[in-house]
């Protein structure tokens, strides 16, 4: 993983929230997880394939998906699928804006939700896998990218 | 009574008449009844005939037309001899109505009712109950006169409505209730099922041969050739005709349709019912009583059914019901004149209701009674499996060919076996059927055995193998192993460059199609066209939600013709994974064997337990770099300075180990914090080439641990003694060596003081590390060159010495050098030159307060900045290890002299 390459994701992920909802996230501390995940209440992984390999996934406090899905689709109060669904979305649009960085070589997969304790969620990440921790609206999230 | 020639002759056609009614009887039966039964149905009907004859000739007559018991039953002629001729001929008149009476019971019977059992009733039947009831009512008549109580009585049947008819229908009656229904006839909650006969044009000719036989039946009943048979005969013919017109109009009108059964027992119906009568009518009134007849029939036949009794070809109706109405209607229709009772309308209607009830109640419940018994003995019934089977097979061990022919289709269809085949018979229908079959079944066997094989192939082949059109859609037959390649199922009819499009990055649809086009193009050559094949290999990239599976492919095509022109391509997909993984696997293995000799060339030197010390350390500096950039603690200014301690201690034990490679990269990563550093703003962004340059450290030191690991295992598995010496000591003797080789001068270390062990495991690192740093320190700032030494009276070879002790529960080590000491001036001018403190302030500084700056970060007295020195890192390392360990740090500095550093901590402290 090259520094542009880094910078990238975490420009999409900014650019994301400031154009879906007006308010950009703040970027974190971009540090190295080999082996325990950093993982929160929400998280939604993403296969990276074809000319790079690997995954990608984004894991979100239950308040910042809360507060999407009010920014987004004006429900205040909504159940674990729409939460659920909402978070497989987030990863979804921040890879496929990679993906438009990256090229048509660049694949990736339908997200999977991930619930309970995500014990191999690492090994579907190929090292060394940076984690880019952000807040929005100061709740907290982080994307973690684990590209060869 | 005496008879003449002709009416002898008459009496004997007439019973020849009557016993081919029993052919009748056979044909209607069995051409009623299912064919898996025919045969039981007619040889019951063979068998009432004989068994009748006989019990009749034993007993039967002499009941009937013996002399007389009150009125109820003969008693002389048993077994007669039958010599007189009238005897004879009247025997054998009677013996066939006998016949006819038992043989009633067969059809009513038939498919369920034991051949055995039949046996008994008809012995029943032909041997005590029509001989009794006959008497009743035909008792003398073979003399002419009239001796039974119902005869007497005035009760008129002249050719066995009741006698004949209604005493086989009663039997039957009794039989059904007690052996019950066919299986699924009536099935409780649904529809009565209809049973349908297995020959209706033999039923038919039965009703002939019935019909011809009744002209007998009645006619002869005459006992005498003479002017009234004609008419006898006329009016049964009358009957019949109005039976049969009556339910088929009946019918018709009811059930909107001329139902085959009802027509043919309508015209039986018009016969039994004209046969009491029909010496005593004129034709109109034997038209109508067969017409009611007929219509009884029908009205008796639904009662039966709604009664759920199942009679198999409607012998009760026929013969019970249409019976008892020709009783009655002798007494409504009958010419009194003719009828010779001398009764009057009421009595000769009273008589007949007597006759009606008293042959009733007799045939009944004698049948009843005794039938009862003998079924508690031995059922009257089949088992149900039988019953399945057929009573043909079941009881006669006999099978018919359309039998057999379904036997083999039941077969077939049960086990799915096409090898079966039916027997045939050449010169039947059902053989030529049969026949046929077997032909359509070797066809069928060799196409599903072809088609099996095909699939076969398919199922087990490990290549995909499908066929496109010109649309590029799969054909419906294809190898599993297509879908098992692709992970996709169901891929008749779908577009194989919309799948190719989702698996394989980069080309998008249009460059798929741009090739698949090409191949239907007939003027390429197929040479041309695998030259240009994008897809030979191919990695595919299957989606499963999360992740990804990687295959290696090849896929080629090869085309179809039809008049010239390509129609559809074959495609031939194999996976290479396996072959592909292994190549990626030896050429990564080539890379990284060469880049870890690199690696092991430069480590080959070292002690492989230094080594491992190094690597341990090194692990422990690298997480702290990746701990303060992951901690929401501190500042940037913080992290930074974490960062570059750690970075700078990496530096400096690479530089000790000659890993000039390792503290290349640690000095690049110190030059990119440094970077940071010096920007006026710093942001998150910043830290993006620290944790590249962390990540790139971190592969190098894996790849050295993964080294070390294998170094460790060789020396172990080859290497007896394996004892090395400790890390520090090592690595100071190392440091000291490399400066005064470097410098050319001569420093000497002396260790004999210092004892490894008293440093707890887990200190080593720390203390090392402070260590290392005191060591650096004395030899850039401390060690003169030799000349000043000489010049200052000192020996030129310094000295550098480490001692430890335990004492009190606290580590003391020390380490202390005979060079310039501390230069408090030069301090105090570094201190204000880097704005640190006021000219005035360095002035009023104790020399406590001097000594104290060495350990702040960046302050270095250092002219140049150097891989040994001058970024003010090391000693702040010394401070930040001993504040590790809580300990302290005492100095003792005698300026021109020596200086010596003395680390106090407490051993419980860890």
């Amino acid at each position: 993983m090259k520094q542009d390459e880094l910078k990238t994701f975490i420009e999409v992920v900014t650019g994301y929230f400031k154009d879906a909802t007006g308010t950009p996230a703040e970027t974190g501390l971009p540090f190295i997880k080999d082996k325990e995940p950093a993982v929160m209440d929400y998280t939604a992984l993403i296969g990276i394939s074809g000319e790079r390999r690997g995954g990608i996934y984004v894991s979100a406090s239950r308040a910042l998906i809360q507060e999407l899905c009010a920014a987004l689709i004006g429900t205040a109060d909504a159940d674990e699928e729409i939460m659920a669904d909402m978070t497989g979305e987030l990863a979804n649009t921040i890879a496929g804006n990679v993906r438009a960085g990256f090229g048509s070589g660049f694949m990736i997969s339908v997200p999977m939700i991930i619930s309970g304790a995500p014990r191999d969620i690492t090994f579907k990440l190929k090292p060394p896998v940076f984690v880019i921790p952000f807040t929005w609206k100061g709740h907290a999230a982080c994307l973690a990218v684990g590209v060869e | 009574m005496e008879k003449n020639t002709l009416d002898i002759m008459w009496i004997v056609i007439a019973a020849s008449l009557v016993f081919f009614m029993q052919a009748g009887f056979a044909f209607v039966e069995s051409g009623f009844t299912r064919s898996k039964n025919s045969i039981n149905v007619a040889i019951k009907n063979l068998t009432d005939l004989g068994i009748s004859l006989l019990v009749y000739w034993i007993i039967g007559f002499a009941l009937m037309f013996g002399a007389t018991k009150a009125g109820l039953f003969g008693t002389s002629h048993l077994t007669p001899s039958l010599d007189a001729t009238w005897l004879a001929v009247f025997f054998l008149f009677q013996a066939m109505f006998c016949s006819t009476s038992a043989t009633i019971v067969s059809g009513a019977v038939a498919e369920r009712m034991r051949f055995s059992s039949y046996i008994v009733a008809t012995l029943i039947m032909a041997g005590i109950i029509y001989p009794v009831s006959g008497h009743w009512a035909w008792g003398g008549a073979m003399e002419g006169s009239s001796v039974g109580w119902l005869g007497r009585l005035g009760f008129v049947d002249f050719a066995g409505s009741s006698v004949v008819h209604s005493v086989g229908g009663w039997v039957s009656l009794a039989a059904l209730l007690i052996i019950g229904a066919r299986k699924g006839r009536f099935v409780p909650g649904q529809k009565p099922r209809r049973i349908n006969g297995s020959d209706i044009p033999a039923a038919v000719v039965g009703v002939f041969i019935l019909w011809f036989g009744w002209f007998g039946f009645n006619g002869g009943s005459t006992l005498a050739f003479n002017g009234s048979v004609a008419g006898i005969i006329i009016h049964t013919a009358l009957g019949a005709a109005a039976g049969m017109v009556g339910t088929l109009l009946a019918g018709w009108a009811i059930y909107r349709r001329p139902d085959v059964e009802y027509v043919t027992n309508g015209a039986l119906a018009g016969l039994v019912a004209i046969t009491a009568s029909c010496h005593a009518v004129t034709p109109g009134e034997a038209i109508i009583i067969g017409a009611v007849g007929g219509v009884v029939m029908l009205l008796a036949t639904e009662l039966l059914i709604r009664l759920r009794i199942d009679d198999a070809v409607g012998a009760i109706p026929v013969h019970l019901a249409a019976g008892i109405w020709g009783t009655i209607a002798v007494a409504l229709f009958g010419d009194p004149g003719k009828l010779g009772t001398g009764l009057g309308f009421s009595a000769q209607l009273i008589a007949q209701l007597t006759g009606i009830g008293a042959i009733g109640a007799w045939s009944f419940g004698v049948a009843f009674i005794l039938l009862f018994i003998i079924n508690k003995i031995t059922p009257l019934r089949v088992s149900p499996q039988d019953e399945d089977a057929g009573l043909n097979i079941a009881e006669h061990g006999a099978s018919t060919e359309i039998y057999d022919l379904y036997r083999v289709m039941d077969t077939q269809a049960a086990t799915g076996r096409l090898d079966l085949r039916a027997p045939e018979e050449p010169f039947t229908e059902i053989g030529q059927i049969a026949r046929r079959y077997n032909t359509l079944l070797a066809s069928l066997e060799n196409h599903v055995v072809a088609r099996s094989d095909y699939n076969a192939i398919l199922d087990n082949i490990s290549d995909g193998f499908f066929l496109v059109d010109d649309g590029y859609r799969f054909a419906p037959h294809y190898s599993r192993a297509t879908e098992h390649i692709f992970a996709r199922g169901d891929l008749a009819g779908e577009r194989l460059t919309d799948l190719l499009s989702q698996i394989i990055p980069g080309k998008g649809l249009s460059g798929i199609e741009d090739y698949l086009s090409l191949l239907f193009d007939a003027n390429l050559s197929e040479q041309t066209l695998r030259s240009l094949n994008p897809f030979d290999p191919v990695e595919i990239h299957i989606d499963r939600g999360g992740e990804f599976i990687t295959r290696n492919v090849r896929i080629f095509f090869r085309r179809i013709f039809a008049d010239d022109h390509a129609v559809r391509l074959m495609g031939i997909v194999q996976d290479i994974t396996e072959q592909s993984q292994l190549s990626r696997e030896m050429d990564r293995m080539k890379r990284t064997a060469a880049t870890e000799m690199e690696m092991f060339y430069r480590v080959l030197h070292m002690n492989p337990q230094i080594f491992s010390e190094f690597l341990t350390g090194a692990d422990m500096e690298l997480r702290r770099i990746n701990a303060a950039l992951e901690s929401s603690e501190g500042g940037y200014g913080d992290k930074l300075d974490t960062m570059f301690r750690a970075a700078h201690t990496l530096k400096g034990d690479a530089r000790l180990l000659e890993m000039d490679f390792f503290a290349i990269k640690a000095h690049e990563f110190e030059d990119e914090i440094v970077a940071v550093r010096k920007k006026a703003s710093i942001e998150s962004s910043d830290f993006i080439p620290l944790a590249v340059r962390l990540s790139e450290l971190m592969g190098m030191h894996t790849q050295l641990r993964s080294l070390a690991s294998r170094i460790n295992a060789f020396q172990c598995a080859f290497v007896e003694d394996n004892v090395g010496s400790d890390l520090i000591t090592w690595s100071l003797k190392s440091l000291i060596d490399k400066a005064a080789a470097d410098q050319g001068r001569t420093i000497r270390f002396s260790f004999a003081s210092f004892t490894p062990d008293h440093i707890p495991l887990e200190m080593r690192k720390n203390i090392k590390d402070a260590l290392v740093q005191l060591t650096r320190n004395a030899i850039a700032h401390g060690i003169e060159s030799a000349e000043d030494r000489t010049a200052a009276g000192k020996s030129a070879d310094a000295v550098i010495e480490i001692g430890s002790a335990i004492e009190n529960g606290e580590l003391r080590v020390f380490l202390r050098d005979d060079g310039r000491g501390l230069d408090y001036e030069i301090i105090r001018a570094r201190a204000v030159a880097e704005g640190l403190m006021s000219e005035s302030d360095a002035a009023r500084a104790s020399r406590k307060d001097l000594a104290a700056l060495i350990f702040e970060s960046h302050f270095s007295t250092a002219a140049a900045v150097s891989q040994d020195s001058g970024r003010g890192a090391g000693m702040g390392v010394v401070r930040k290890a001993v504040e590790r360990l809580n300990g302290r740090l005492v100095i003792r500095n005698t300026p021109g002299r020596s200086c010596e550093f003395e680390l106090l901590i407490p051993v419980a402290a860890c």
